[in-house]
């Protein structure tokens, strides 16, 4: 196969001293990148030989970070993470791929440690305030999916859980969210869920982890409900018979007198 | 007493990400008298399952001043309460893994019984809460599940504002009085 003009041949890696020649060896890989030629089997061959002049060229001060380079260095990821644990290298990859590659930084992290506290902060770093999003939605078969919704609950992600809870129509989400004593957002949640054609056993799962009176939050809902999609009060009454205020509540809305009991 | 007066009743929730699966609260009022129920059953069902049980003890605790000989008498409202949770009386699931306490007032006075407790706590106004009664006291002794005869019952000398009880679990040692806010951890809010 031919080479592209301008690239140093495998065997040319194979020669050099990782260390004393690390600014030709970068420079190369950057050209062969660019080139679409594949380099990961030469990158491993490196690493075989110098697993910290692999890091060096990586995720050192003068690491590139092109989204070739990122791909690349991504690929290899499993290289790397011997010569830095994992949480601080993905975050080093996350600084190096700007704004472009680093969702690309996220899904990888997820996807070789899927159940990592240090996912969070790096999430947020990423995803700002939808925090949670891309890691939460890639762990929904995963038994810890309930634990790591409760993760993002207590760093403070609401609108991701708020949007895995909506387009997942999972509870899990909304566990977390009560377990952060987060109110609102499980009004909102609540909500949302509720206006789906199949809802999920909202009240049921409220019951289990809010407290077994979960009344304030279901009318909050209602009221939500009420105004914004109304043919689905029904749905939200027949899951909370259990909670004869909420069916007062409604009466109440109907007829424009507001239950005073309920806060 | 001339209004009957009865503490706050709660349950603890249980340690875990789901912590008041299968809990209850009930508040009945009669003429003179409260019944104030709280606890937990189906703690190792589904949610949904755990729900329906915990809905129909409800249901059928709030009918006990319906059954009870004299709705005027807070004996006659406890006794009301464990004929309801009988096997074969009212409730269509076994209640074998229950535990609850229940407080019971009347103009004379507040009596307190209970099943498958591991630890009871009352509070006093700007005070913390204390042990109820001593870890070998017969409240505390009894194992989970609608007893076969009708349990003791204690009165309060004194009436607390609150009353605080952590039910046994199937599975899980007890924990305890947790730290931070006990009423969040009751799971009441607002």
């Amino acid at each position: 196969m031919s080479r592209p003009a301008g690239t140093l041949p495998d065997r040319w890696f194979a020669e050099v001293d990782p260390r004393a020649d690390i600014g030709a060896i970068r420079d190369a890989l950057v050209a062969r990148v660019q080139a679409g030629v594949d380099s990961e089997a030469v990158v491993r061959e490196l690493a075989s030989r110098d697993r910290v002049a692999l890091a060096e060229l990586f995720i050192g001060p003068r690491a590139v970070g092109t989204p070739e380079m990122l791909a690349l260095a991504l690929s290899v990821a499993d290289e790397l993470e011997r010569a830095l644990s994992p949480g601080p290298l993905y975050r080093r990859l996350s600084d190096l791929a700007g704004d472009g590659g680093r969702q690309r930084v996220l899904l990888r992290a997820i996807e070789r440690y899927p159940d990592a506290g240090w996912l969070v902060p790096l999430s947020s770093r990423i995803e700002g305030p939808e925090m949670g999003w891309t890691h939460l939605m890639a762990v929904l078969d995963r038994s810890s999916f309930l634990d790591t919704c409760s993760a993002y609950a207590t760093a403070g992600a609401r609108r991701g859980l708020l949007r895995v809870a909506v387009a997942t129509r999972r509870i899990e989400p909304m566990a977390a969210l009560a377990r952060a004593a987060d109110e609102r957002a499980l009004v909102l949640a609540t909500a949302y869920l509720l206006q789906d054609d199949d809802p999920p056993p909202v009240g049921a799962w409220l019951a289990a982890v809010w407290g077994p009176d979960p009344t304030s939050v279901l009318v909050g809902a209602l009221s939500l409900l009420h105004a914004r999609a109304p043919e689905r009060v029904p749905l939200l009454l027949e899951q909370c018979w259990r909670w004869p205020r909420v069916a007062a509540a409604a009466r109440g809305l109907v007829g424009g007198r507001p239950d005073p009991t309920v806060g | 007493m001339d209004e009957a007066r009865a503490p706050l009743t709660y349950a603890l929730g249980d340690p875990g990400p789901l912590p008041f699966r299968g809990h209850f609260r009930v508040e009945v009022r009669g003429p003179g008298s409260v019944l104030r129920v709280a606890g937990r059953l189906a703690a190792e069902d589904s949610v949904v399952d755990a729900h329906h049980a915990a809905a129909e003890v409800e249901d059928a605790l709030r009918g006990v001043l319906h059954r009870a000989v004299d709705r005027r008498s807070r004996h006659a409202l406890l006794r009301a309460l464990w004929e309801t949770l009988t096997p074969g009386s009212v409730l269509r699931r076994d209640a074998q893994d229950i535990g609850l306490v229940a407080i019971s007032a009347d103009r004379e006075g507040v009596s307190l019984s209970g099943v498958g407790l591991a630890g009871a706590w009352y509070g006093l106004a700007g005070r913390a809460p204390r042990p109820l009664v001593p870890p070998d006291h017969p409240l505390l002794c009894s194992p989970l599940g609608a007893p076969p005869v009708l349990p003791g019952a204690m009165t309060l000398s004194v009436l607390p504002e609150l009353l605080v009880v952590e039910v046994r679990h199937p599975t899980a040692p007890p924990s305890g009085l947790p730290g931070g806010d006990l009423r969040a951890a009751c799971g009441v809010r607002g």
